[in-house]
């Protein structure tokens, strides 16, 4: 009898394992204190100019 | 299924068993809370509800990590087998936390406002165009659902109802489950923390948890490598009997990507499927105990001459003929009906 699922485990995570840290990493890179980061809402609004 | 099997049942062992990890997870609630209040930037008040909401969401991730690190684990070491048999407490210890971590937090987050908690999470942050904002409630929204999913069909009933290969099936959603839990960590609490040890353990027991299954794999891929390609035809030699130990099996691979366990036994050389009837374990990494041989993962029991579970239960599984020849053990590749008794090789010289 054959163990089912025996290939799906490993094929599983050889997708899931660098989506998964591509991902992690990308959204990281992109955390509010990076240069990579988005445009802080207050310039996005000009709220920071009407601030000055 | 034999005598002993216990898996579901409670027991002394499992209580105690279950006692110890509810005892790790209250003292990591508390130092994690400890350290946390401690460790407060100063000029800003803690808020004990967003740490606990914190420290329950870290327990429940750390103790998936665990989880899922022991199937990997007992495939490449026998040591780690026991574990198995607790396995299945774990998964659902961590759906309580995750509970509790999930209640606690859409009360706090989303229970204030007129809409529908439920339907807030969705749209209480709408920055769906944001890279660095993006509602992170989402990923662990949905990895609750599915970690409540496998809770709840955790019990044999449904294992028995759904299939073992449909179970497992279900069941394998616990790894996007676990993929998801990241991105809920790196797009939640990840994005505000200005401390690198978050990260770091995060990084890690992902790193841990896919390297395991991984290299876990690759070994089940190697082992099944020997044998591809070839046709079913004729007897196949596996090994010596003295290099079998007393009460164990040697596993080896037959045409088709099926595996056989041959197991040595008081005097005796038999061979059946190495697939465990109730969730395809292992049976070649067990022992022949009380005469049966016992599935390494939950106890299940069959003759080794027929397959058949002792009485009153009524499981059947593949055997295979062997014989042996020159001091060799030969298997016949063709799996004899499940039930169907195979006549034990004897060891020539040996006691029985």
């Amino acid at each position: 009898m054959k163990r089912p699922h025996r290939r799906a485990h490993l094929m599983a995570w050889l997708i899931i394992a660098p989506v998964t840290a591509l991902a992690s990493v990308f959204f990281w890179m992109h955390r509010e204190s990076t240069p990579y980061a988005d445009v802080p809402p207050l310039v996005e609004t000009g709220a920071i100019e009407e601030a000055r | 299924m034999g005598h002993q099997y216990k898996a579901v049942q409670w027991n002394g062992n499992k209580i105690v068993y279950d006692l110890y990890v509810l005892a790790f997870i209250a003292l990591f609630i508390g130092v994690f809370m400890a350290v946390g209040l401690a460790t407060y930037p100063s000029g800003h008040t803690a808020d004990p509800v967003v740490m606990m909401i914190r420290a329950l969401g870290t327990s429940a991730f750390a103790l998936l990590t665990v989880t899922l690190s022991i199937g990997p684990l007992a495939r490449m070491n026998k040591r780690f087998l026991p574990l198995l048999y607790n396995r299945r407490h774990l998964g659902v210890l961590t759906f309580i936390i995750a509970a509790a971590h999930f209640g606690l937090a859409l009360l706090w987050y989303h229970g204030g406002g007129p809409l529908n908690p439920l339907v807030s999470i969705f749209v209480g942050n709408p920055r769906y165009d944001s890279v660095g904002g993006f509602p992170f409630e989402i990923f662990g929204f949905v990895a609750f659902l599915i970690l409540m999913a496998m809770a709840v069909t955790s019990h044999d009933f449904w294992l028995n109802n759904l299939s073992a290969p449909v179970w497992k099936a279900l069941h394998m959603l616990v790894y996007p489950a676990y993929a998801l839990l990241v991105l809920h960590i790196v797009l939640g609490a990840l994005m505000t923390e200005k401390s690198m040890v978050y990260p770091i353990m995060t990084a890690a027991a992902f790193i841990a948890v896919s390297g395991l299954h991984i290299l876990a794999g690759m070994k089940e891929w190697g082992a099944d490598s020997g044998m591809r390609g070839l046709k079913a035809k004729g007897w196949i030699e596996i090994c010596a009997p003295d290099d079998i130990e007393e009460s164990r099996a040697v596993i080896a691979p037959l045409p088709k990507g099926d595996r056989v366990a041959v197991f040595r036994y008081d005097g005796k050389i038999s061979a059946v499927t190495n697939a465990c009837r109730h969730q395809n374990g292992p049976l070649g990494e067990g022992r022949v105990i009380d005469g049966c041989v016992t599935c390494p993962w939950h106890g299940w029991q069959y003759r080794p001459d027929d397959g058949v579970s002792p009485p009153p239960y009524t499981e059947k599984i593949s055997t295979y003929n062997v014989k042996i020849e020159g001091g060799r053990i030969f298997v016949d590749p063709k799996p004899n009906p499940p039930g169907t008794r195979a006549e034990p090789a004897l060891i020539a010289g040996a006691a029985p």
